[in-house]
């Protein structure tokens, strides 16, 4: 109340009706006391001048009996208090009543005779009028108390009155300030026509005005944007407001609903945990960052992708109290990036292809062959094998995106509680497998029948023929030119290598021949599939860093050496490394791990090929998941070959490859050592 | 130093989680199922603070372990159940059993860090 409006009003009224209450009191009560005190002089005058008049017989004659009429006449008046009657020589002719009594006023007056003279002294009680005067006074007093009680009243009424006015408009500004907001359901009104409602009247005008333009910019916010907006509570139920592109995404989109209701009927499993995440979000046990982890970062509807993303929003005290759910429509830009990754893909294949385009044809064809493998292995190690060298494959020939899909897959069966891959992932790879050939195959004429021969070896067997050579010879150079040379194998091994090598910064010199080595591509396709994982190995495990080589007194540059020999029985691929070696102690520590025996050498080099076992701590995408040794293995087995490893720790690594030679193709059966021309 | 328990039948996923909580200062204790993990736990001489547990293990999974651990008789740790894409109705009974959390695999293992700093004040 201090300060305000109403004191002040209050005090400007209390003091002039004070001041004018008590000033028109005072004003005529004192006329009144004068005017009552005035009769009474009057009386008093007139009262003397009478008896002065009547009194001069008595003083002439002596007429006590006048005197005694002209006493009891006066003192008729009840107010007479004393009369005396004084000769001129001051003596007492007569008197009534007790002189000089309190209280009274006193008149004298002459009386004069033809011969005599004399004072008549009248004195008149002035009790009655002091008391009438008083109980005037008194009524006064209660009506000036009552005029002043109702005055201040007033005073208080009037200014609570505006002030109340007045303060009402003073929070509702401050509420529109505060709050941006006015409550609809209570319009401030105040119809008065004074001041105060022309304010307040132009007042709600303004403020409609204003929260009309806000709200309208905000509808055109909502309206326009691309993105889907919307605050939702700690209950899961969203708010009133939202962009307008999720009612077109969603249909209705209602304030109160459940954020995953939007997605129950398309992923039921991503409308799940976001049930359940937002859950975990708001009862406090994980931190924040965590439970947002948690959510699925994509879900389903219809034919479209979305993305989200959860901002949690603090409330006044600083707890959680909801969160911005941005949804991104991605499906658009999904497509567009498989598009530019199988692009990629495309294009690294046709750089390829103007080198070797033999490599390419090869490539879409093993990666078919492989690819049906993944999709219909009745074993699940088939299938991881199958997966393993189609991502070493198409990382060697730069298909940068098949390989990724396939590491995705192997990602996928790591985390899998029964090993199998997710079905999506596989789709994925299908998808992109046959979009990438589909590309290629307009541009290269897709036949198995083409063959690579060398103009040299050509000119040889025109020679034989035209020299009349003997017919078994003749047939089998001819047959001999249906082979492919391992050459053309080994040069993109070493070719894959020597890229690899750049990739993870090692110098790495690579080297290696097959002679003049032929075999049927058809038979060795999958092993030089499979081959990519020991090269791959050596490159990425087997070299060690710079630093270390030269600590242990290498010269920096590392050397891998893939030579292809053959004896009469036998043809023999040796990779070599001068590397770190096998690091036996951590193949034990692993093969313990996985429950495998780890006694002798011969046990050590057979967990080196179980399937998962791995020296590595780190699975990166070249490497690392113990998958590639199993599968050369099987590989090599299924061609009647066995495999070997001799690794010295500090010095090198030896994977050594011994297959029949008759596995290198139907020119190689029957035939004398002497008449082999490699 | 708070000890944490890792209960998973997998090797690879204890030994990632081991590595990046014992790095940020938290003693581990490793069982390899259910029934693995009771026992550990009963038998343990440092209190345990936090249990992280794998839903699919042989002998006894994580659903029946955090039933188990709640009728023990004594207010067992806290429980983050990990579970693997594509079940939220595990999650769902892995909460009514009594875990109070879970994490979906496979987890950032810095993220499980932060979660086990917040859970056990350290």
């Amino acid at each position: 109340m201090r300060g305000s409006i109403h004191a002040k009003v209050f005090a400007l009224i209390a003091v002039v009706a004070i001041a004018l209450i008590i000033g028109l009191a005072s004003f005529f009560t004192g006329r009144y006391v004068d005017a009552t005190h005035r009769e009474l002089d009057e009386r008093l005058r007139i009262y003397s001048q009478l008896a002065a008049h009547e009194l001069v017989p008595v003083l002439e004659f002596d007429d006590r009996q006048t005197l005694r009429e002209i006493m009891a006449s006066l003192g008729a008046d009840e107010e007479v208090a004393a009369i005396a009657v004084y000769r001129d020589d001051g003596t007492l002719v007569g008197s009534r009543g007790e002189l000089g009594a309190p209280d009274t006023k006193r008149i004298a007056a002459l009386i004069h005779g033809h011969s005599t003279k004399g004072t008549v002294v009248i004195e008149m009680s002035t009790a009655l009028v002091d008391a009438e005067i008083a109980n005037a006074n008194r009524g006064t007093l209660l009506v000036t108390a009552l005029a002043l009680a109702l005055a201040l009243t007033g005073a208080w009424l009037v200014g609570r009155h505006l002030a109340v006015r007045l303060g009402s408009l003073a929070s509702m500004a401050s509420k529109v300030v505060a709050n941006a907001t006015m409550e609809s359901d209570t319009p401030f009104t105040d119809e008065s026509s004074d001041e105060i409602g022309r304010l307040s009247g132009s007042f709600n005008t303004m403020v409609g005005r204003l929260l009309a333009a806000q709200s309208r910019e905000i509808e055109l916010l909502l309206e326009n944007v691309t993105e889907g907006f919307v605050i939702v509570d700690a209950k899961g139920n969203m708010g009133a407001h939202h962009s307008a592109v999720m009612d077109r995404w969603f249909g209705s989109v209602e304030k109160g609903m459940p954020l995953w209701r939007l997605f129950a009927e398309h992923d039921p499993n991503a409308a799940a945990y976001l049930e359940l995440g937002w859950e975990a979000l708001f009862d406090g046990f994980l931190p924040p960052e965590v439970a947002l982890d948690q959510f699925p970062k994509r879900l389903k509807h219809g034919e479209s992708i979305f993305e989200l993303v959860i901002q949690p929003i603090k409330g006044e005290n600083g707890d959680v109290t909801s969160a911005l759910v941005v949804l991104t429509d991605v499906t658009a830009a999904i497509r567009r990036a498989e598009v530019d990754a199988t692009r990629g893909d495309v294009l690294a294949l046709c750089e390829r292809a103007l080198a070797d385009k033999s490599a390419v044809v090869d490539f879409v064809m093993e990666g078919d062959s492989i690819l049906r493998v993944i999709l219909e292995a009745e074993r699940l190690i088939e299938m991881k094998r199958a997966v393993h060298t189609l991502k070493g494959v198409a990382g060697q020939i730069g298909a940068v995106n098949i390989a990724a899909c396939c590491e995705t897959i192997e990602d996928g069966m790591v985390v899998s509680e029964t090993g199998k891959p997710r079905s999506q992932d596989v789709a994925t790879l299908t998808t992109r497998w046959q979009a990438l050939t589909a590309h290629l195959r307009t541009l290269f004429d897709r036949t198995s029948g083409e063959v690579y021969v060398e103009r040299v070896d050509l000119d040889q067997l025109l020679g034989r023929v035209e020299a009349h050579a003997p017919h078994a010879e003749l047939a089998r150079q001819t047959k001999l030119l249906r082979l492919e040379p391992m050459q053309v194998r080994l040069d993109r091994q070493k070719q894959a290598a020597d890229a690899l090598a750049k990739r993870l910064g090692k110098d790495i010199e690579i080297t290696g021949s097959a002679g003049r080595l032929r075999s049927d591509p058809a038979v060795w396709a999958p092993f030089w599939n499979a081959f990519t994982h020991v090269v791959r190995n050596a490159v990425d495990h087997g070299i060690e860093p710079v630093e270390k080589r030269l600590k242990r007194g290498k010269p920096a540059r590392a050397k891998i050496r893939i030579d292809i020999v053959r004896s009469s029985s036998c043809v023999m691929i040796g990779a070599t490394d001068d590397g770190g070696g096998i690091d036996w102690f951590k193949v034990a520590k692993k093969a313990v791990l996985h429950g495998l025996p780890a006694e002798t050498p011969a046990d050590l080099e057979s967990a080196l090929f179980f399937d998962g076992l791995s020296t590595c701590d780190d699975v990166n995408d070249v490497s690392g998941r113990g998958i590639g040794m199993g599968a050369i293995r099987a590989v090599t087995e299924s061609m009647g070959g066995t495999v070997a490893i001799e690794s010295r720790t500090g010095h090198g690594t030896t994977v050594r490859f011994t297959i029949p030679v008759t596995a290198l193709g139907d020119a190689y059966t029957d035939i004398s050592p002497r008449a082999v021309a490699a | 130093m708070a000890y944490v328990m890792l209960i998973d039948d997998s090797a690879t996923v204890r030994m990632q989680a081991a590595k990046a909580l014992s790095a940020a200062g938290f003693g581990i204790i490793e069982a390899t199922d259910g029934l693995d993990g009771l026992e550990k736990l009963a038998t343990s001489e440092d209190a345990i603070s936090l249990i992280v547990c794998d839903v699919n293990m042989p002998r006894m999974n994580g659903i029946d372990f955090v039933q188990a651990i709640a009728h023990s008789g004594a207010i067992p740790p806290p429980v983050i159940m990990l579970t693997t894409e594509g079940h939220p109705d595990l999650v769902r009974t892995a909460k009514a059993c009594g875990a109070r959390g879970w994490m979906v695999k496979p987890f950032k293992p810095e993220l499980l860090v932060a979660a086990a700093k917040k859970i056990t004040g350290a």
